[in-house]
Order: C-alpha cells, then sequence, then structure tokens
C-alpha cells in the first residue's frame, strides 16, 4: 500500500513568466488582474471559474488585514504574486534548503525520494502510481477521487460548481478573497450514497509538481449516509521558499453521514499558515476533526463546523505545539443552527522556547437550536517562563434549552511527575517529552497508528529543540 | 544486577541530615545495607521515614545538608534520580503519582530501555509482564491502562511492586507498602516482595509504621526512627518488641538524646 | 460624552462577535449624587474637590480610559474614605436612592493603609420604587414583551482603590436602581503584598448596566476576590468587564458568578486572568454559571486566560443553560412543579450572594425589595 515511487523531472511549467515581453509583470507588485488572468488561462478554466477568480480578487483588494491575532508584518503583502508565480516552479536547489530541515528529514526517517518533493525542490516526486492504486480501489464503490483541476470539467462539473467557496466565500476574510482569485491543486472526493469508504484516503498521495501546496482547495461532499476518512498532510516539514500558506477545505455532510478529517500541520518554521477549514453538517451527520498543528512561523488556523441539520454533531479534537519562533493561534468554531445539535472540543496547546499559543474558539448556539450541547475544553502546558500561552474561548448562547459548558485550564509539568519518571530509570528530558507526549494523546489516541508514531516521534524532537 | 565488592555495603549512608522546604527533618542518620539483606525502618508519624526514602531517590525538594550517600561504592548524593535508578536503586512510592497518555506497559518498558540502553524486544517483555502480573493477581488489562488513571489505593501499589519485579533493581525501598490496603492486597503484595527477595536476591529497605507486611518475610535489620533522628538499631526480633510495646520507650530516648544534644 | 468605547477586552477576538468593546453614547452627567454617608469611626471621609489625589492617577478601571475621561470632564469631585487600622464590624454604609431623570455621576476613593481592615458598602437604589408606568403599547411589540418602567437617567459610579501592605478592604456594590436608564460602574484597585480586596456584586436591576472591575495584584501574595450576582430582566441589558492582572509571585484571583436571565434579557461577561511574567506560584480561578429562563435571552460569556508565566495554575469553568435535569428530578420527586423549582432556584442565586454582604440592615433592606420586586426586577 504504502509504496512510493521516484519520477524523473516533468516540466510542468504551468506559467511562464520568462518571456520578455512579460517584464512588465515582474515590476508590478502586488497582484494584478493581468497574473490572474493569466493563471485562469493556463488552467482552461471554465467561464464561471474565470469570473469567479477576478471578482475574489476586487473582494480582495477591498478588504483589510485582521486587526487580531498574530501579526503577518513579515508577510510581504506587496509582493504576493511572486507567491503565485514561485508556486509554478518549484524548481529550487536541494542546496539552499536549511540545514534543519534536512535535519529532520533525516531524524523522522523519511525516505530520500520524498525528502525532495517535500523540500519543495525540484518537486521530483510524485506519488502518482500509489494514488492511481487507490483510486482503483475505491472507485468500484463509486467513489470519486480526483485533482481540483479537473473535477471542474469532468462529470461532477456541475456538483464542483454548487459547491465550490460556498461554504467558505471570498467575503469572509482577505485571504479567502486570495484564496478565490489564485487557488490552483488539491482534491475533490464525492462519496455517493450509502458507500463506506475503508480506507482513509490521504491527500499526501496528490502532493504533485507545481505548486507545494500552498494555494490548495480541497473539496469533499460525503452524500447520505455514507462515511469517509481523509487525512491531510504529514509530520515531516513542508518548505516553500514562497512563505504563505492559503488553503481552503470545504466539507459537506449529508444527512447521517459521517467525515473524519485527520490533519497533521507541519510546514515550516518560516510559513505564514493562513488556512480556512469549514464542515457543514446535515441532519443526523457527524464531522469529527483531528488536527495536530506543529509547524510554521504563524498560523491561523479555526476549523469550523456548521451544524445545520437536527442531531448533527460536531467532534473537535486537536493539539498545538509552539516553539521557538512560533506564533499559532489556533482553535476552533462551532455554530448550532438546529434543534439537537452537539458540539464536543477537547484540545491541548504546548509553549515551549518563546513559543506563542493562542487557543481562539467560538461556540454560537442560535434560537433555532434547542436542546442543544456544547461542551468545551481546553488544556494548556507551559514548558517555561518566556513562552506565552493565551486561551480567549466566546459563547454566545440565543436559546434557553441548551447546555453549555467550558472550562479551561493551565499549568506546568509537576515536578512530581517528572521526579516519578526519573525515580525508574528515565532520563530528565526523557520524562519531560514521555509527559508532552502523553499529554497530547487526546489526539494520537485518534490517528491511525503510523500517524501518530510519527506524530510521537516529531514532539520528541521538538522537545530536544532540534527541529528545522 | 551490580557486581559490587562483597565486604563493601551495596548501600552506605554517613551522618545525612536533610531538610524540606526550609525545615531539618533528618539529622545524622547513619545505616548500611549489604547485597541481598533485608532491613526494615519503622517509626511513628512524623518521625521522617518517607523523607529518608525520597531523600535516598533523589527528590530534588529534598535538600542535604550534611552527610554523604554511598551506592554501590559510588558517591550518589549529588546525583539526579535517573542516574540512582541506573545505577540499581527503586523506590517504591507511598502515593504513586498518575500519569495520563502513557500506559502502564509502554511506561514500564521506557523504564527497562533506558535501564540498559537497549530497546526491548516486544515479545520477551510481554512474557516477563505477563508472569509477573500472575504473581501479583493483576488483570491483564491494567497493562493498557494509563499509568496509574482511576487505579484505586491497591492497585497503585500492585503497580508499584509490579514495576520492582520487571525492573529488577539491587536495592528496593519500599515507602509505606502496605498502607491503605486490605488483607488480601497485603498478602498479594507480600508475595511480590517475596519473589523478588528469592529470585532476584534484591536489597529491600522497607518503611513502614505497622509490621503487617513483615509476617511473612525474614528480616535482617530492624531501624528505629524517631524525630529524625535513628534511636535505635536491632534484628527482626525488635519489630516483635515495636508491636508489643509500641515506640513509648525509643520516643523517651530520643527525647533524652535531643535533650544531650 | 459622545462615543465612549468601554469594557474594552484585554486581548481582542474576532469583531462578528461583537464581544471585543461596547459603545455607549450620549451619556451627559450634571453632577453629583447627593448620597447618604454612614461613615463609623476609624474611617476618615475627605472630600476632594479636584478629585481624588495623584497617587490614584494611574490605577486602571476596567472600563478602560474612556471613562477616566467622563470622570475628569465631569468635574464632580470625589470622596475619600480611608483606614488606618482594624475597622472591623462596623462598615461605611453608602446610599444612593436616585431620582427619575438624574443624571449623575460619583467618585470614590478608598484607601486601605498597611493592616487595616474597611468594609465598604454601596447601595444604589431607585428613590421611589413605583415608577412612571409607560401607557399604550409600542408598535410591532405585543404587549407581554413592553417593559412596565420607563426607564430615564443615569446613575455612574467610579471607585478606585488602594491596598497598602497586608491591607483587607470588602466593598459591597448593589446596584439596582431600576428606573436608570444607563448605569455605569467602575472599580480599579491596586494590591499589594498580602493585602486582599473582596468585591461582592450584586445586578438587580437597570435599563442598560455596564460594569467595569479591574485589580492589579501588584503585591507577593495580594488577593482578589470577586462574588457576583445578578438577574436581568425583560428587555434589560448587563455587560461586564472583570480583570484580575497578577503580577505578584503567589497572587490569587477568584472570579465567580452566578446569574439569572429572563425574556428579553441580555448579557455579556467578559472575565479575564492575566498572569505576567514573574507572577510565579500565582493562582487564578473563575466560575461562571448562568441560568437561562426565557427562550429570547441573549447569553454571551468570554473568559480569558493570558499566560506569560511558566509556575501558574489558571482554571476556569462555565456552565450556561437549563437546571442539571438530576437536580430538578430530585426537587420534583419532592412534590414541586417545574415553574416553581425554576423560580426557587433563580432566587437562590441571588441569595447565595447576597449571604455574603456582612451587614444585616443592607441585606434586609435587599431581600424586601427582591420580595416587592418578585424573581423579575423589573416588573
Amino acid at each position: 500500500m504504502k509504496e512510493k515511487t521516484y519520477v524523473e523531472d516533468v516540466d510542468r511549467n504551468m506559467y511562464d513568466f520568462r518571456n520578455d515581453e512579460k517584464d512588465a509583470y515582474r515590476i508590478k507588485s502586488g497582484l494584478t488582474e493581468d497574473i490572474v488572468e493569466k493563471i485562469s488561462e493556463e488552467k482552461h478554466d471554465p467561464q464561471w471559474m474565470h469570473d469567479f477568480r477576478l471578482n475574489s480578487l476586487k473582494i480582495y483588494h477591498e478588504m483589510k488585514v485582521p486587526d487580531w491575532g498574530p501579526s503577518i508584518e513579515g508577510l510581504n503583502m506587496d509582493n504576493i504574486a511572486t507567491y503565485v508565480r514561485a508556486n509554478t516552479k518549484m524548481k529550487g536547489d536541494w542546496s539552499e534548503v536549511p540545514e534543519e530541515i534536512k535535519d529532520t528529514f533525516e531524524k523522522l526517517g523519511i525516505p530520500q525520494a520524498e525528502r525532495t518533493s517535500l523540500a519543495g525542490v525540484g518537486a521530483q516526486y510524485d506519488s502518482e502510481l500509489v494514488y492511481h492504486n487507490v483510486r482503483k480501489e475505491v472507485e468500484e464503490q463509486g467513489v470519486i477521487y480526483t485533482d481540483m483541476e479537473s473535477a471542474l470539467t469532468g462529470e461532477y462539473a456541475d456538483m464542483v460548481k454548487d459547491h465550490f467557496m460556498k461554504l467558505v466565500t471570498p467575503h469572509d476574510h482577505k485571504f479567502a478573497a486570495l484564496h478565490g482569485a489564485v487557488w490552483s491543486g488539491g482534491s475533490f472526493v464525492y462519496v455517493p450514497k450509502g458507500v463506506s469508504v475503508e480506507i482513509p484516503l490521504q491527500s499526501y498521495f496528490r502532493l504533485n509538481a507545481a505548486g507545494a501546496g500552498q494555494f490548495e482547495h480541497t473539496l469533499i461532499i460525503v452524500d447520505e449516509g455514507a462515511s469517509l476518512h481523509f487525512i491531510e498532510g504529514c509530520s515531516a516539514p513542508k518548505y516553500n521558499v514562497a512563505n504563505l500558506h492559503a488553503g481552503c477545505v470545504e466539507l459537506f455532510i449529508g444527512k447521517n453521514a459521517k467525515l473524519r478529517y485527520s490533519t497533521i500541520e507541519n510546514w515550516s518554521k518560516n510559513m505564514y499558515n493562513l488556512n480556512t477549514k469549514r464542515a457543514k453538517v446535515e441532519e443526523g451527520g457527524v464531522i469529527e476533526w483531528v488536527s495536530g498543528s506543529f509547524g510554521s512561523h504563524v498560523s491561523y488556523l479555526y476549523p469550523m463546523s456548521v451544524l445545520n441539520g437536527e442531531g448533527a454533531r460536531s467532534e473537535f479534537t486537536g493539539i498545538t505545539f509552539a516553539g521557538k519562533g512560533q506564533n499559532l493561534d489556533t482553535g476552533c468554531k462551532v455554530v448550532h443552527n438546529a434543534p439537537k445539535t452537539s458540539s464536543y472540543v477537547n484540545t491541548r496547546s504546548i509553549s515551549k522556547d518563546g513559543g506563542i499559543s493562542t487557543f481562539r474558539s467560538s461556540v454560537v448556539v442560535s434560537a433555532k437550536a434547542k436542546g442543544s450541547k456544547s461542551a468545551v475544553s481546553c488544556q494548556s502546558l507551559m514548558l517555561d517562563d518566556i513562552s506565552r500561552s493565551d486561551t480567549i474561548p466566546a459563547m454566545d448562547i440565543r436559546t434557553k434549552d441548551a447546555d453549555v459548558g467550558h472550562e479551561a485550564k493551565i499549568g506546568r509539568i509537576s515536578d512530581d511527575a517528572v521526579f516519578y519518571l526519573m525515580s525508574r530509570g528515565i532520563s530528565e528530558e526523557d520524562a519531560r517529552a514521555l509527559i508532552v507526549s502523553g499529554f497530547a494523546d487526546n489526539v494520537s489516541k485518534e490517528l491511525p497508528l503510523e500517524y501518530a508514531v510519527e506524530m510521537n516521534n516529531l514532539i520528541h524532537l521538538e522537545m530536544k529543540g532540534s527541529i528545522g | 544486577m551490580e557486581e559490587s565488592d562483597m565486604s563493601e555495603p551495596l548501600l552506605n549512608v554517613k551522618n545525612l541530615s536533610v531538610d524540606v522546604e526550609e525545615k531539618s527533618i533528618l539529622h545524622g542518620i547513619s545505616l548500611t545495607i549489604n547485597k541481598g539483606e533485608t532491613h526494615v525502618l519503622m517509626g511513628p508519624n512524623g518521625a521522617g521515614k518517607s523523607t529518608l526514602g525520597c531523600t535516598l531517590m533523589g527528590n530534588p525538594n529534598y535538600h542535604v545538608t550534611d552527610g554523604e550517600i554511598f551506592f554501590g561504592g559510588e558517591n550518589i548524593t549529588k546525583e539526579a534520580a535517573d542516574k540512582r535508578a541506573r545505577l540499581g536503586m527503586f523506590l517504591s512510592f507511598q502515593n504513586p503519582l498518575e500519569v495520563p497518555g502513557i500506559s502502564l506497559s509502554n511506561f514500564i518498558r521506557s523504564a527497562l530501555s533506558a535501564r540498559t540502553g537497549k530497546n526491548i524486544r516486544i515479545w520477551d517483555f510481554n512474557k516477563d509482564l505477563k508472569k509477573a502480573m500472575e504473581v501479583l493477581d493483576m488483570d491483564p488489562s491494567y497493562g493498557f491502562r494509563d499509568l496509574n488513571v482511576g487505579f484505586s489505593g491497591g492497585e497503585k501499589k500492585k503497580a508499584e511492586i509490579l514495576q520492582l519485579l520487571l525492573l529488577n533493581p539491587s536495592l528496593a525501598i519500599l515507602d509505606e507498602t502496605d498502607s491503605g490496603l486490605d488483607v488480601d492486597a497485603v498478602r498479594t503484595v507480600s508475595k511480590g516482595i517475596e519473589e523478588y527477595q528469592k529470585s532476584k536476591d534484591g536489597a529491600l529497605l522497607i518503611i513502614t509504621h505497622s509490621t503487617r507486611i513483615l509476617e511473612s518475610l525474614h528480616v535482617d535489620k530492624t531501624h528505629v526512627l524517631v524525630d529524625g533522628r535513628l534511636v535505635a538499631e536491632g534484628d527482626g526480633s525488635l519489630v516483635d518488641e515495636i508491636n508489643e510495646n509500641g515506640f513509648e520507650q525509643f520516643i523517651a530516648s530520643a527525647n533524652e538524646k535531643g535533650e544531650n544534644n | 460624552m459622545e462615543n465612549m468605547k468601554i469594557n474594552q477586552l484585554p486581548s481582542k477576538t474576532w469583531n462578528w462577535l461583537k464581544m471585543n468593546e461596547t459603545a455607549v453614547s450620549g451619556i451627559s452627567v450634571s453632577g453629583a449624587h447627593e448620597g447618604n454617608l454612614e461613615i463609623p469611626e476609624g474611617i476618615t471621609k475627605t472630600v476632594c474637590p479636584a478629585g481624588l489625589p495623584d497617587r490614584f492617577k494611574d490605577i486602571a478601571g476596567g472600563m478602560g480610559s474612556d471613562m477616566d475621561m467622563l470622570v475628569k470632564e465631569s468635574a464632580a469631585g470625589a470622596v475619600l474614605l480611608s483606614a488606618d487600622s482594624d475597622v472591623s464590624g462596623e462598615p461605611a454604609r453608602i446610599r444612593f436612592a436616585y431620582g427619575a431623570s438624574e443624571h449623575s455621576l460619583n467618585t470614590f476613593g478608598i484607601l486601605a493603609k498597611e493592616g487595616s481592615n474597611m468594609t465598604v458598602i454601596m447601595d444604589m437604589a431607585a428613590e421611589r420604587n413605583d415608577a412612571p408606568v409607560r401607557t399604550g403599547t409600542t408598535a410591532g411589540v405585543s404587549p407581554a414583551a413592553v417593559s412596565l418602567i420607563e426607564h430615564a437617567g443615569l446613575s455612574s459610579v467610579q471607585t478606585k482603590l488602594i491596598l497598602e501592605k497586608n491591607a483587607k478592604v470588602t466593598l459591597v456594590q448593589i446596584i439596582r436602581n431600576k428606573n436608570a436608564k444607563t448605569v455605569l460602574n467602575d472599580i480599579g484597585a491596586k494590591v499589594a503584598d498580602g493585602a486582599k480586596l473582596s468585591v461582592i456584586h450584586l445586578f438587580l436591576g437597570g435599563d442598560k448596566v455596564y460594569n467595569g472591575c479591574k485589580a492589579e495584584l501588584i503585591g507577593k501574595k495580594s488577593n482578589f476576590t470577586a462574588d457576583i450576582a445578578y438577574t436581568v430582566a425583560d428587555d434589560c441589558m448587563l455587560d461586564m468587564n472583570y480583570v484580575a492582572l497578577h503580577e505578584g509571585k503567589k497572587s490569587v484571583s477568584e472570579i465567580r458568578t452566578d446569574g439569572v436571565l429572563h425574556e428579553n434579557a441580555r448579557k455579556l461577561f467578559r472575565g479575564t486572568i492575566d498572569f505576567k511574567k514573574g507572577a510565579a506560584g500565582a493562582v487564578g480561578n473563575e466560575k461562571e454559571d448562568v441560568l437561562l429562563l426565557d427562550d429570547d435571552v441573549v447569553n454571551q460569556t468570554i473568559p480569558l486566560i493570558l499566560c506569560a508565566e511558566e509556575d501558574v495554575e489558571g482554571n476556569h469553568g462555565a456552565t450556561i443553560g437549563k437546571l442539571d435535569d438530576d437536580l430538578v428530578f430530585y426537587l420534583e420527586s419532592r412534590g414541586m412543579a417545574l415553574a416553581e423549582i425554576y423560580k426557587m432556584m433563580a432566587k437562590a442565586r441571588i441569595d447565595a450572594v447576597l449571604r455574603f454582604v456582612p451587614d444585616e440592615k443592607t441585606k434586609a433592606d435587599v431581600a424586601s425589595y427582591l420580595e416587592s420586586e418578585g424573581s423579575n426586577g423589573c416588573e
């Protein structure tokens, strides 16, 4: 199952900015209509997508950067165009990849072939082969698993058009608008009525050449009574010279359907990770988010569940580890819009070496959500006194027939626990790492074993401070 | 197991004084334990017995203000707890902590691998674990549960003895292991300790203020601790004397000693 | 003052939640209210026409700088109460009986010198409990939802406190001017080594009530507790901002709130425990319980914990909604009907905090006020 292949360089330069006549693009800063037009053209967008991109661009220019949350000063807004361009031809040099990144690959035991791909240099690794095998298996069940671009024009074009950026609209925030204008790559999954997909689908299979997933769009539709487990990301750091990730994930869960969406995000420490993930759940449906946030320099990440049908349910289990130089602002949002809906949130966060971790959440129970229940629990662990951990949860309840509970705790590793472990011969460093791994078990026990093992390795490396 | 010179005591405590939270608890404690011997440390509540156990194991909250501790010939007075453990010392805690997220079996395996510096083969380990759990009448499912989380008092103590059997130290310090246990549990725990004594030829320092747990064990030496001082020493028969007459005579003599100092 | 921005969250969040701060407009003050002050022996009262002494200048109140601006502009003068020693037993009682269309602002300073112990009780009530009644119904609104009281006037109080080493202050504020259109209540305190500030708050009436309370725990082992109970009636609104700022080692804070919301009531509770670096050994706890009695309520809660120090313990918990099923079953099995149970539990919440008020006279007054108002406070 896990065979991965190494494919020779296929020059997939989607947009070639090297022609002299296009010198104008290089001089201009900021994202212009011309650039977006060009993207649309190269991708052979249907008309509606072309128009959509341009409209998003307009909205992008009108909106302001958020006035709360971590600073994104380091993001070169004037040169957004460079992100788009760089997105197209990942032909960096292995020698230019930072030592720490290479080191981490080594420590995590990542095979050579994958390293170049993860480092976004030449992106010479293509999981096409494995991907094809998986596709065949699930195809027999009627499951569609394809890349976003093909989905726009294939058999499911209308379905895609009906759903694309309807859940996360370009009006949501500036980077959703940016995404709408320049998105590229990503997966489209459709699971038909009543189909249970046994094997987890992994976005990892789709890590392809052009664009190391910077502006990828994931659209998943799970029809009535169906179920799916989708896994995004991996524990190895994804390095990118152009340091912005503005992805978008839209999940539609039908009546009595179930979707588990697991992510381990470990973008390299120079990245600005401004991701938007949202799920809409119909009657009796269930969304389970499992989320591990480790990397990136700055993160804005709040998977959101909109519970639209009676009895819909959302479960969110997350862990965030903010180390040196990181400011990770993560959390989740839930909207209860129908009766007897329920939400459970269980998050843990760890701050170390000057890292800043902020848990930000909102639970909104509208007047229509009678008989709803919500329980939020967040725990924060501070590992030293130069780091920060903030908890900013909000609740807005508009019906009396609701049961909403919230608890938060912050503290440090207990000296007694460390002594206990040391008295069994475990070194102090290992003892702390074990305790922190144990602290993260709310997430690791929800992940498939190999991911849990990877995540624990990642934690051990983070604890030793030797990660890139 | 450590190879030590037969004439060199396994544990040699010289004139040890200890402060806890700026209070002076132990004064001038000296005692020696040889390989394979079973010693008992008794005394009324508040005498400082647990303090001695924690100090020997190297709890950083216990400050040695005078004296030294030698283990296997090495001066460990300033060494960290994990070093002492790797040298062969073990402490069974009076109130074992709960450590969520780490299963009991994984924990023991990590400790073993830390000791030997090698990877532990799961197959062999699981066999040993099963055997030890049988000796202690423990349900095998406990191996998968998070360390001490939700365990009753008795189960926690059994988990400590389980660790003792698998980690195979040369000196086991048992801190009030029988407190809070019912009759059956005491019997089971004693069985575990006997197993350690016999098959591992381990040395024991049993800290207790009651003697239930000692009933089936052979005791080489008994020490009595009152108000932080060792006031009496004898063989196994001293235990019986205390059973009959309590600690009063020792408290009186301790007061005398205190006055004379 | 035109556009006041008050009760700011120490750390902003999503703007669409509309909880970051509150805007209040059209506030005008015509003077201070002539209250009735009963000052016992041991407490010195000083009238300061030019405002509080400099020492109080840099104390930040929970409402924010716009409130300080309002105080400055109103130039209404201040009253300083100070204690040298243990004045236990006798509290200072300050009673306000607000007229129907008063627009007043009172400023107080409380200075508890080293080792002193004092209690100050402020009872802010309406002059007459039978307020003018509105005739006819407001177009488009069903009769049942129309409030019978014509709300008018402004009652506002700002209190700044300085607690020196090992001082102890209990500040009780009962805010029950149910005729008022707007109530502004602001508290700012600096607490030194070993000192303890206990704030007891009962919010029992008023159309739009805004409360800000900030305690800066600068000293080692300084202590701040706030026990808050509220009942918000039909169409009324309560907007709160409590901040415990931990700077001193081993400082301790406890914020406990218990409330009831009736038809159409709106309430926003912001509670912040802020551990600054250096506050090693600090402990902060926040607990909120809200009983929602009717379906048109709007309950907003945002409990923050901000932390820059490793060696701390911070906890907060909130339970919002209806009564626990087991409790309801238990009471029903003793013959109580559901409506009765809710009425009883709502009253119990207020009573629980009322019990903390260290003055029999005040307790009796409030108890009979609650009795006459029914559990609603705004009928």
